[in-house]
């Protein structure tokens, strides 16, 4: 590791140690979330994996308040590619969650949810086997991140383009649908006029 | 001619124009007493339906704004499901003066070809424009000649007569915004046949042209790329004239 890099970790340790009420503030707000998040879990608001999740969030929080310098160093001197690996599988799996509960909420239909996982797999996929993407790597002559970063982007561009397509095709529909209803509209008006009714009582 | 069997409608696309539809309605069905005046309100925020239909106009009105292409293909579709034999579009902002209107029904009703252009560059007067707008005029109107194999000299303009196979047609099939051009090498490709007979066009009385200076530029690159891509599609057999046609008779 560069000396750079670690006069920038001390640095940041000293800062975190030193702001007792930036502490205080940044673990309170660890401690909210975990307790929003089980209160609306106690209602039935939330599923079991999402609070799981916001558990997570809230208790890495809290922890990093209580002691930053403990933090910061574990956090450090794990391997840098690990680090990498464990945030896109945690991304990944976050892409994953929110596509399969708006599924089942919202109604997103399922022809559109497959590019999301499928997005989201193939940054799984690269999480778990780094060397899925060597080759890609080889070609191209980039580092693992950006390989990832760019097969990642290449599905958004997908998914983008596929919302590309609908719209044309949605604005055709309901170009035609706005057609049909004015012209029923006319010809109700003329059977109307010579049902000699007033437009509106039709019933 | 005006043989007196034949149904004639015309088609008045309005955008905003409540100021000026009562009067062009009034005109041409006094001008032209056999001839049906469809006013197609494209989502007016104005009163455009109400006047229209008080002078007299049947009207559509689109529960939201289409733009033209949208707008001009309800008249087509009204027309071609009231078995219209012949139509005459005539834009609803002024500058169709209604007095071109029977030139362009008596050349129609010649059966001779499926469409009319009025076309301002074969009229004496001189039409103002913009530079940039004359350049693309221009150059839609080489290309559409060669695509055409025939002299286009006023793609762009909005006042067509239609015979009852192309309605059929275009009520099916209409390129949406700034769709003229489009619609010219569409319909060519699909067999049918267009002449054009001199016109002179009004200076717009109220509203504005729904094409500003910066559209001008985006319209000239998209009407080049889809002529182009038009050409890269299959002619559709289902709509060309011959079936058409035969399906009509």
């Amino acid at each position: 590791m560069n000396t750079e890099f670690n006069d920038f970790v001390t640095q940041l340790i000293t800062h975190w140690e030193s702001a007792a009420l930036a502490r205080v503030v940044v673990g309170l707000i660890g401690a909210g979330i975990i307790a929003i998040t089980l209160r609306a879990r106690s209602r039935g608001k939330v599923s079991g994996p999402i609070t799981c999740l916001w558990v997570l969030l809230g208790a890495v929080v809290v922890l990093f308040a209580s002691n930053p310098q403990n933090f910061i160093t574990t956090v450090i001197s794990t391997d840098y590619l690990t680090r990498v690996r464990i945030m896109m599988g945690f991304l990944s799996f976050l892409v994953l969650l929110i596509t399969w509960e708006t599924v089942r909420s919202t109604h997103l239909k399922e022809r559109y949810a497959l590019l999301w996982v499928a997005t989201a797999v193939i940054v799984l996929v690269c999480a778990l086997f780094p060397q899925a993407v060597d080759l890609f790597r080889a070609v191209a002559g980039m580092s693992y991140v950006m390989a990832v970063v760019s097969v990642m982007f290449t599905f958004l561009l997908l998914v983008a383009f596929h919302f590309s397509i609908t719209m044309s095709s949605m604005e055709l529909k309901q170009s035609k649908t706005a057609q049909r209803i004015a012209i029923l509209e006319a010809r109700l008006l003329e059977v109307e006029k010579v049902l000699g009714e007033k437009p509106g009582d039709a019933s | 001619m005006t043989s007196s069997s034949s149904k004639a409608i015309a088609i008045v696309p309005a955008f905003n124009e409540e100021a000026s539809i009562g009067t062009l309605v009034t005109e041409i069905r006094e001008r032209y007493p056999d001839l049906d005046v469809l006013v197609i309100d494209d989502g007016s925020a104005d009163r455009t339906s109400e006047v229209a239909r008080a002078s007299g106009a049947i009207v559509l009105s689109l529960p939201c704004n289409l733009g033209v292409g949208g707008a001009v293909q309800a008249g087509f579709m009204y027309a071609s499901d009231r078995q219209y034999d012949y139509a005459v579009r005539c834009d609803g902002d002024g500058q169709h003066p209604p007095e071109v209107l029977g030139d362009l029904l008596a050349e129609i009703r010649k059966n001779e070809v499926d469409l009319v252009i009025g076309s301002r560059h074969l009229s004496d007067e001189k039409y103002k424009n913009t530079l940039i707008r004359r350049c693309g005029i221009f150059g839609l109107s080489w290309l559409l000649t060669r695509i055409c194999r025939k002299p286009a000299t006023d793609p762009t303009s909005g006042l067509q007569a239609f015979n009852r196979p192309l309605l059929y047609f275009f009520a099916r099939r209409y390129p949406t915004d700034y769709p003229e051009p489009e619609a010219l090498a569409l319909m060519r490709r699909q067999g049918y046949d267009f002449s054009e007979v001199a016109a002179t066009f009004r200076a717009r009385e109220t509203g504005v042209s729904s094409i500003g200076d910066l559209d001008t530029i985006y319209y000239i690159i998209k009407v080049f790329l889809a002529l182009v891509v038009d050409r890269a599609r299959r002619i559709d057999p289902r709509y060309s004239k011959e079936n058409i046609v035969e399906h009509l008779s």
